[in-house]
Formats: C-alpha cells, structure tokens, sequence
C-alpha cells in the first residue's frame, strides 16, 4: 500500500513537472504555428493567390502543415497540404541533386570542373558543371538563367544513360516515397509512357487529375484561369510535387540520404561574388546560414523553400499563381526581400 | 478657416497592408486655412487626419494605423460676381505631405511613410450668414514618391490614394 502511494505522488509530480514544463513549450509553438497561418492567409488573401500549400519541417519531421484556399476556383475544390503544384525552377534543386549523385559521388570520370561541353550539347564551349549549377557564366560572373541550368539533365543521362525522368523517378521520387510527385507531366503521354510500368503511370495520371489550376492575376486582383504550358521534366523545370514530398526531399538532404557530406557541403557553399551554392541560393541572415530556392512560371505557379540549417527548420510553399515571386526579386539572390520569408524568419527565427 | 469632418473612401494601395480594409469608410476631420477673394483665384492650407485607416472589423492583422495629410492647394472658384449669394463652386489641387502609418502583431507588415502627395477635387461653399457659411468638398488624394522600405505586392513603386468627402464650417474673417 505505501509503495502504491509512493508511486502514485512520484506519477503526479512527474506529470506536475511535465504540465509546467513541457506543456506551456507547447502551447508557445502551437501560439506561434496559428500566427503564422493568420499572416499566411493574410498574405495570400492581399497578393490575390487562389491556393496555397505551405509546410514547416523541424528536425527531419513536419510540423506543421496547411492548404489555403482553393486548387480549383470554378470547382471549389481546397488547397491542401497533399494537393500537387508545378514547382516550376526549384526543379533546380532536384536536377542539381541528381548531376552530384549520379555523376559525382559515383566517382566516374566526371568532374565538376569539367567543360559541359564534353559530357552534353551546350552553346558555352569553356563554361563549367560548376558555372552552371552556381548560375555563372563563363567569366564567373553571377548570371541566373534556368534554360543553361536545364541542360544539367543531359550531363545526368550521360552519367546514367536513362531517360531523365526515369533517373528522376528511381533515384529520388521513388526512393524517398515521394509517391505525390511526377517526373513532369509528359510522362503520361505517349511515345514518355513507355519508360514506367502501367501501374506507376495510373499513379501519376491520378496526382496530375489532383494538381492545382494555375491562374494569373489581373489588375483588379482577380484570379483568371491561365495554362502551363511546361509538360516535359528538364535539369531546371516540369516537376510536379506537393509540400509533404518536397519535405521528404528536404529530409533526405538534410540527412544525407541523396548526396556525400562533400557533395552536400559542395551544393551549400556560397561564392565569393555570387548568391549560389551549387542549385540552392545560400546567403547570412542575422549570423544563420539561408538555403533556399525559388519556383516562377509567371501567370500560373510559384514556389519557395527556405532552409536554416542551423535550426533544422525548413519552410515549403507551393501556390498556384506567381504570388510567392511577384513581391520581391528571387533572382537578385536576397530571400528576405521576399515577404513570405520575412514572415518565417521573423516568427521562427528573430 | 475651415473646420470639417468627413468620411475617406474608395481607398487603393499596393503596400502589404495585410487587412481587407483599405477601400473602407473611415471617418476624418481637418481643418482648413483659405485665402479666396470675390474673383477667380485663392490660396488654401489644409491638415486633415484619419485615424484607423487601415484597420478593419473584418478581420485583417492591423493593430493601429493612420493617414495624415498637409497640403498647399491652388483655388479656382466661380467669381462672386456671377454666384452672387448662392452657393460657389471651386475647384483645389495642390501637394504635400501624406504620412501613413501601420502597426501590427509583429514587424511584418508595420510601416512609417512620409510620401509627397497630390490632391485634386472640387465642392462648393454657401454662406448662411456674413461671417458662417458650410463647405461641401470632395478630394482625391495620391502618392507621388515611393516609399522602397515598404513591401507592396507588386514588388514596385508604393502606391496609396483615397477619395475623401467632407463637410465644414467656413468662419470668414
């Protein structure tokens, strides 16, 4: 009997000391999670986006994760946390994961102060792997242009001698269940769908029939149903993915499942002179190191993932209009111009 | 000299305001200083301030915010001679000073802008007696100049105008 009562106060102090220091962490998190959806709506509501996914990953786990707003106007359909988007040039990121797994770590002959022009066509007969995957040209100068970055893919079908889609789907989608994703929306489409069994090609066409409608906004702000007319996947475009499997990626990454620690610290080592690691954009922000890249297909989808890796944190948005790049200059390699980003570093990180 | 009160209306802007209330009445008060002699032209100094402008009860994440304006306006108003003791229509516009001011949860969408600005309208003004008289008046009122530490969500120029209709007691001296 006084064993039972012993164990019963050691369970009621330890849940005291539980309720008074674990709960209220919570409850500040919790806090934190629902101003920051008020703000995100907020923002989608005054940049006029129809649908936005958003997801915020912590220590290799999402946290947190929400859709806003509709993936279908016409058809009132809401944008959720699964719903898949065009990620349009953060595609950059997957080509330049693949360009260092397939070719690099793999320990082949290539290397990535090799002339591109030895491994693919490409119009730069002395430009660099390197140069292109950190956006410069051939005088290293900071240049950012997502068509040379697209020819990354055929110096990964050289590496691999498989259709890049193919590439895509066995060495990232598939092995990190990323089972939301599409190698670009062709894949479906006759002579592509001879690459994937019929099965795989069942599963894409059903996330394609789930993808969120892109849309332009007028000056009035109102939201018109546009088109996107990029079907293929290149080194740079045409991957199709949701907030849930970008942060599979993001994991991935972190964790060194995908690349070396060299090829890893290779990718988000900034320049000298320019805004870009290896595929990823990497600046300072009160003495944290920024990762990030962005997604553009004007009138139709953006996209933007912030990474601090100093927190493990991880922010992921995917909306179907160009709102997430319209306020701010992706290119111009300063993330905190933009205001979705200002608002995770602010309540995550200031 | 003009005391009135009024109502903002119609109000546009591209800064990241994060509040569904811009376009929204709010009230407004002011004062006016003219010089306008029987003919065609006077001279005007006027303050005019509207608390709350961007706030909304609607939603929105705007804690506290104004708009004030001090301007130096051009009058052209219809000549005595024709009005005679009727109500005199005119017409104002000049520049100045726009402050607009925003504060909310967090730093996000909180900003101080001084912008110059533009105002154009027109109203008419009645005397009831030698030294009273009322003042009805519609302006609008623009940004001229940027403001580049606001976030707009276009990426480009600030951009903030707004109608304001006004009544007043007009005091001659």
């Amino acid at each position: 009997m006084r064993h039972l009562r012993i164990r019963v106060t050691a369970l009621s102090v330890a849940a005291f000391l539980f309720a008074t220091a674990v709960a209220p962490a919570a409850n500040a998190q919790s806090l934190t999670f629902g101003l920051f959806e008020r703000y995100l709506d907020a923002l989608r509501l005054e940049l006029n986006i129809p649908g936005l996914s958003a997801a915020v990953v912590q220590n290799g786990k999402i946290v947190w994760d929400h859709g806003f707003g509709s993936r279908d106007v016409a058809a009132s359909l809401a944008a959720a946390a699964d719903t898949p988007y065009p990620v349009a040039n953060l595609s950059e990121t997957f080509g330049a994961a693949l360009v260092l797994q397939q070719c690099i770590d793999r320990g082949d002959e290539i290397a990535l102060n090799d002339r591109v022009v030895r491994w693919t066509t490409f119009p730069e007969p002395t430009t660099t792997i390197a140069q292109v995957l950190a956006h410069v040209n051939a005088s290293n100068v900071y240049q950012y242009d997502t068509t040379r970055f697209g020819s990354m893919s055929g110096v990964v079908v050289e590496c691999v001698d498989q259709p890049y889609p193919r590439i895509m789907a066995t060495e990232v989608l598939d092995r990190l269940a990323m089972t939301d994703s599409v190698p670009g929306r062709d894949v479906v489409e006759a002579p592509g769908s001879q690459v994937f069994p019929a099965v795989t090609l069942d599963r894409y066409r059903g996330v394609l029939t789930r993808m969120a409608a892109p849309y332009r906004v007028d000056s009035k702000g109102a939201a018109i149903r546009s088109d996107y007319t990029q079907r293929s996947l290149t080194g740079s475009n045409g991957l199709i993915s949701t907030v849930r499997d970008l942060a599979k990626f993001d994991t991935a990454l972190a964790d060194g499942i995908l690349l070396s620690p060299e090829s890893r610290a290779a990718m988000w080592a900034p320049g000298s002179s320019r805004p870009t690691g290896l595929g990823w954009f990497v600046q300072s922000y009160n003495g944290e190191r920024l990762i990030w890249h962005f997604g553009l297909a004007k009138d139709a989808y953006s996209s933007l993932i912030v990474k601090v890796p100093g927190r493990q944190l991880t922010l992921i948005l995917l909306a179907n209009s160009d709102g997430l790049a319209t306020s701010f200059t992706p290119t111009a390699g300063d993330v905190t111009q933009s205001i979705f980003a200002r608002l995770f570093l602010t309540l995550f990180i200031s | 000299m003009t005391p009135f009160v009024g109502s903002a209306f119609g109000g546009n802007t591209n800064i990241i305001v994060l509040s569904p209330s811009v376009g929204d009445k709010k009230f407004t008060f002011g004062g006016s200083l003219s010089f306008l002699s029987d003919g065609l032209l006077g001279l005007e100094a006027e303050v005019a301030h509207t608390p709350h402008f961007f706030e909304s009860s609607r939603g929105g994440l705007v804690l506290q915010s104004r708009v004030s304006t001090v301007s130096g306006s051009l009058i052209a108003a219809m000549p005595i001679a024709i009005t005679g003791y009727s109500l005199r229509p005119y017409l104002v516009g000049g520049v100045g000073l726009l402050h607009a001011s925003s504060h909310g949860l967090i730093d996000l969408n909180s900003f101080d802008s001084d912008l110059l600005a533009l105002n154009l309208g027109g109203g008419a003004i009645g005397f009831i007696t030698n030294k009273t008289g009322v003042r009805f008046e519609l302006r609008n009122i623009r940004n001229l100049s940027p403001d580049d530490s606001t976030a707009t969500t276009s990426g480009r120029s600030t951009r903030l105008s707004f109608w304001r209709a006004s009544v007043g007691i007009v005091l001659r001296y």
